[in-house]
């Protein structure tokens, strides 16, 4: 089997290579180059439906889907940083403020909470923030130092306070894929269902909202942004509908 | 070939008794004379099984037959009798006898 093709096959989210990884390969290598598209598309499209993956109990599905969701909302925080300032200033756009109320129950309500005793729980959810959490630090502290920085060391400021943002937004997201069943309660599907669709209308509502806001036209790459987020929330719900498994 | 399309393929061919990929799509190709590239013959068994429209076989080795369930039937007997409706009336319209 070609190298190429055991590259394409290991491209696949881990639940899909587990389930059928070896048949995967054989089938691109047959296919030759010609089938590399294909398996490419087909890769990209399963990274963008975690619903999908093979699960074996309800529980990992759901877990699938609220890592998606916490991902949705890492990504429109990243996005609102860079391309939305307006969402930060104090008594600023109050039409901004429901879709952001919204977004925030919608990750509230599919918090994994903790079973007793807390404490591997806290020290799964906290370890995922200390790397951001320091750097950001250490950034924040190097912006008060009263020097005027120019050429490649505004760059190195730059690139590192940019890291340290997707490092804190890539954290709870990391944190959902370590917590353990044992020390944690997944969402239940209702609950899984309410904070999936909270936290679609809401982003929804961010899209449209951005997308008509007088703010310029980095408001409306924001929009679309949120809508292509929202999607991608609303394919996971309807996945979790579709699924037959419940417990 | 759109998802859906290969999903009601690989359905079909599954209708006649449980298979493996390789021969999923060895049969899609006797049925339509093209095969499906391997993200949309494995992108379609793996949406086909998170609805519960397929289900593993038993089966040894690397290949991992797969089976239809009833649920699957259930689905692919509408979809084929909304097609069957479709080509009917297309077939009416264009004065062609049905083969």
């Amino acid at each position: 089997m070609s190298p190429a093709a055991r590259a394409l096959a290991n491209a696949y989210p881990p639940p899909v290579r587990e389930r059928w990884g070896d048949e995967l390969a054989a089938e691109i290598a047959g296919g030759g180059p010609w089938a590399w598209p294909d398996a490419v598309l087909g890769a990209v499209r399963l990274w963008l439906r975690p619903g999908q993956w093979p699960a074996r109990t309800g529980g990992q599905l759901r877990r699938a889907v609220v890592v998606l969701a916490f991902l949705a909302v890492a990504v429109a925080a990243l996005s609102a940083r860079g391309l939305a300032p307006w969402l930060g200033v104090p008594g600023g756009d109050r039409s901004q403020l429901p879709w952001l109320a919204t977004v925030s129950l919608g990750v509230l309500v599919l918090a994994p909470l903790p079973r007793r005793p807390v404490r591997s729980f806290l020290r799964a959810v906290l370890v995922p923030f200390v790397p951001g959490g320091l750097l950001l630090a250490a950034m924040l502290a190097l912006a008060r130092v009263p020097v005027t920085a120019t050429g490649a060391v505004r760059v190195l400021l730059l690139t590192g306070y940019w890291t340290a943002l997707v490092a804190m937004a890539a954290a709870p997201v990391a944190a959902v894929c370590r917590l353990d069943p044992a020390t944690t309660v997944i969402p239940g599907r209702r609950r899984a269902e309410a904070g999936l669709l909270a936290i679609a209308l809401g982003l929804a509502g961010g899209g449209l909202a951005n997308t008509w806001s007088d703010h310029g036209p980095t408001s409306r790459v924001f929009g679309a942004a949120l809508l292509v987020l929202a999607a991608l929330t609303a394919a996971g719900l309807t996945d979790l509908r579709r699924s037959p498994l419940l417990d | 070939m759109p998802g859906q399309d290969a999903q009601l393929l690989a359905l079909t061919v599954l209708a006649d008794g449980p298979l493996h990929g390789y021969a999923i799509n060895a049969a899609i190709e006797r049925l339509t004379g093209q095969r499906l590239g391997p993200g949309s013959l494995y992108g379609a068994l793996t949406r086909l099984e998170a609805r519960g429209l397929i289900e593993p076989a038993d089966g040894t080795g690397r290949q991992r037959p797969v089976r239809i369930t009833p649920a699957g039937r259930a689905v692919l007997a509408e979809e084929l009798q909304t097609m069957a409706r479709v080509s009917r009336q297309g077939l009416r319209a264009l004065g062609i006898a049905p083969q």
